[in-house]
């Protein structure tokens, strides 16, 4: 089921590709894959490539996949180990979504940050604080490790 | 069936005992009916503490061989005279003991006779009466009853069941009515009769029933692996979030794997279409039992009038039938605090045992090394460790200097080998520390008898078959033993934690009733204890004497504390 789930979700993004992002297995393995999101516009994170790592579990789709970010990413709910906090990724999951989707919503996490249910205090008081701060910290990471 | 109990007598059970098991076994066969003459003592065992410890619902299987073993008894009292059937068998030993004839009587008729001979014989007619001087109940009563892990299931379907048929909903609907309503059926039927919808709306009841199983859905895929469904393989919701039977199977399976049970939502993204009962049954038979335990696990755990049973492979449930209950006890013997879910703790109050166990967890490890290992400085009362062999110390914090053995001030200090008794002065912590662990102390010991002592009760079972083989007597006459037992577990447990209520209890008049109550109580307890642990025959006067005399003592010293020791004494 999984393998057969996971083929079809490759064939589905080789047809029509994700604007902005990209993913595919890195090797033979295809429950093992790497992502790509672009930074989004109009955010810290602008023109910055962020990879990511995926893995499928056995019972995928209806466990969701592991996600984390290898690329060090300056954001209240995404921390030191490329951890993201993101509801669809745990409790929130459905069966009928599709690694496309969920690299859209990480992308709008990255565009939106939820300072409410954070990963890191730190960064979500910042952000809720001093804004201008947060952003000049979250562009001189991008420059630096997403370049 | 004559060749049933043919068998039956031949292996040396009395006939009219091995009628009666066959009958009660249906016939269904010779290993059914030793099981069942078997499960007479056993079950009447158990029987005998159920009585004390819990009221009310109690498994029939139970309650049934207690009358039956009436019968039996009669019957083969009747049945002794003519049947010379040799008494190697357990079950007949107990059953068949009145065997007055060529036989020692039985010591409780000799002392019959006795106290009707002598008058002044009081002692043991009152030792005599089978019922305690207090009764049992008082002290044991906790007014809950004990759902049976095997029941579970069970009484839940019952109650679905119930709500199905008054509210005229399906069984789906009544599960969710009832989840929304905490298994409260009560409130439930309340509020539903006041506005039907509103409720059936609020618990997320919403065209439940109208789902499509294993159909053909012409032009559709499925919305999880893409199949096309025109295999008669398309399932639905109302939401017709169309999917193939076997990604629902892989969803609700994995799902119930997880856990969850009623109420999961439909398996797309953000759809909040509950899957009911018949659908899981539906499309994943294999899975429904699973589903059925997850179910009756919500039944206790979203109750807030139930409680698991907390000791380990237990699996009971416990029902309050009222939300004033603060005890429950579980046929395991084991007694919870409904509050705060933990052992019962009477005389102690939930926030003394809070307080308690923070401190212990707080203070118990370090205490020890502090005690052992620091000394207070004799100036600025610090508690100060040693670091070298030198006894000149110098204290860190207000430079006072003295010697470590006298605490004496070292420049005027000469001689420190000679026993001072008024000197031995303490600081205000140490003598705290000292008091805790005063407390702690007896709170520990007794918690190590009661584990001892809890262990007592199997091997009660075994002292009371060895008194029944050695000496002629009824199981009547020795089934008090048990009750003994709990007694004694229950006067272990109390004054464990009147240890707690002890530390809390400011000095005065009521301490020092408390006090004297306590230490009346923990003398009679180890009295009992040393009885029962040598339990024969001999003492079982003794035994019955001095277990009246706890449960009398732990009556008075609970009743006293709850309605306050002395008058404007402090009410819990």
């Amino acid at each position: 089921m999984a393998l057969k789930r996971i083929n079809k979700e490759l064939q589905d993004i080789a047809r029509d590709p994700p604007s902005s992002c990209s993913a595919g297995p890195i090797s033979d393995d295809v429950f093992h894959w790497q992502a790509t999101i672009v930074g989004p516009k109009d955010s810290p994170y602008e023109s910055g490539v962020f990879f990511l790592n995926i893995h499928f579990p056995t019972d995928y789709p209806f466990k969701p996949p592991k996600i984390n970010f290898q690329t060090k990413v300056y954001h209240p709910n995404i921390n030191a180990n490329g951890n993201i906090c993101l509801d669809i990724l745990k409790d929130q999951w459905s069966p009928a979504l599709t690694i496309p989707k969920v690299l859209l919503s990480i992308s709008a996490l990255l565009s939106d940050p939820n300072p409410e249910d954070p990963l890191v205090p730190e960064i979500a008081q910042l952000f809720k604080t001093d804004k201008t701060r947060f952003e000049a910290t979250a562009r001189e990471w991008t420059r630096k490790f997403a370049n | 069936m004559d060749d049933t109990l043919a068998q039956l007598i031949d292996m040396g059970f009395d006939p009219s005992v091995s009628q009666l098991a066959l009958e009660q076994t249906n016939y269904q066969g010779v290993q059914q009916a030793i099981e069942y003459i078997y499960g007479l003592s056993t079950s009447n065992n158990l029987s005998g503490v159920k009585q004390g410890s819990t009221i009310g619902q109690t498994p029939p299987s139970s309650q049934q061989p207690l009358q039956s073993q009436k019968t039996l008894v009669d019957l083969t009292q009747g049945n002794n005279n003519s049947s010379n059937l040799t008494k190697t068998h357990v079950a007949d030993q107990q059953l068949t003991s009145n065997k007055p004839k060529s036989q020692k009587t039985s010591l409780k008729s000799s002392i019959r006779e006795s106290s009707e001979t002598n008058s002044d014989d009081e002692y043991y007619q009152d030792v005599d009466d089978y019922e305690f001087d207090v009764p049992v109940q008082e002290i044991f009563t906790t007014n809950n009853s004990v759902i049976q892990a095997r029941e579970l299931i069970k009484t839940a379907l019952v109650e679905i069941d119930n709500i199905t048929n008054i509210t005229e909903t399906s069984p789906s609907e009544a599960t969710l009515l009832l989840l929304h309503f905490q298994w409260n059926s009560n409130k439930l039927l309340e509020r539903y009769y006041e506005d039907p919808d509103r409720v059936k709306q609020q618990a997320g009841v919403k065209a439940i029933d109208q789902y499509k199983i294993k159909i053909n859905v012409p032009g559709q895929d499925c919305i999880i692996c893409g199949d096309s469904l025109d295999q008669n393989n398309g399932s639905y919701l109302s939401c017709q979030h169309y999917a193939c039977s076997d990604c629902w199977d892989g969803f609700i399976t994995n799902k119930i794997k997880d856990g969850e049970s009623i109420g999961m939502t439909c398996l797309s993204f953000k759809c909040t279409n509950i899957i009911p009962d018949i659908f899981v049954k539906e499309v994943v038979p294999k899975q429904y039992n699973k589903y059925l335990e997850r179910l009756a696990q919500t039944f206790v755990d979203k109750n807030p009038n139930m409680r698991w049973c907390p000791v380990a492979g237990c699996g009971n449930a416990l029902k309050a039938d009222s939300k004033a209950e603060t005890v429950a006890s579980c046929t395991c013997g084991f007694k919870i605090c409904f509050k705060c879910n933990q052992e019962s703790h009477i005389p102690a109050n939930c926030d003394q045992m809070k307080q308690w166990k923070k401190k212990c967890e707080d203070d118990s490890e370090t205490a020890n090394w502090i005690q052992s290992n620091t000394q207070d400085c004799p100036q600025c009362h610090s508690s100060i460790e040693k670091n070298g062999g030198c006894n000149h110390m110098t204290c860190k914090k207000c430079k006072h200097e003295f010697c470590w053995v006298c605490l004496g001030n070292w420049k005027n200090h000469s001689k420190c080998n000679t026993f001072d008794k008024d000197k031995v002065s303490k600081s205000e912590s140490k003598k705290n520390l000292e008091r805790y662990l005063f407390y702690f102390h007896r709170f520990n010991i007794h918690e190590q008898s009661k584990k001892f002592e809890t262990k007592l009760r199997a091997s009660t079972l075994e002292t009371i078959m060895s008194i029944q083989n050695k000496k002629d007597k009824r199981w009547i006459d020795v089934k008090f033993l048990i009750q003994s037992t709990e007694i004694l577990i229950q006067c272990r447990r109390t004054l464990k934690y009147t240890y707690v209520f002890g530390f809390y209890l400011p000095d005065g008049a009521e301490k020092n009733l408390f006090e004297y109550l306590q230490n009346d109580l923990e003398k009679t307890t180890e009295h009992l204890s040393g009885l029962l642990e040598k339990a024969e025959d001999k003492n079982i006067f003794d035994i019955k004497e001095v277990t009246n005399l706890a449960s009398t003592k732990l009556r008075h010293l609970l009743e006293g504390v709850e309605e306050g020791l002395t008058l404007g004494g402090t009410k819990r």
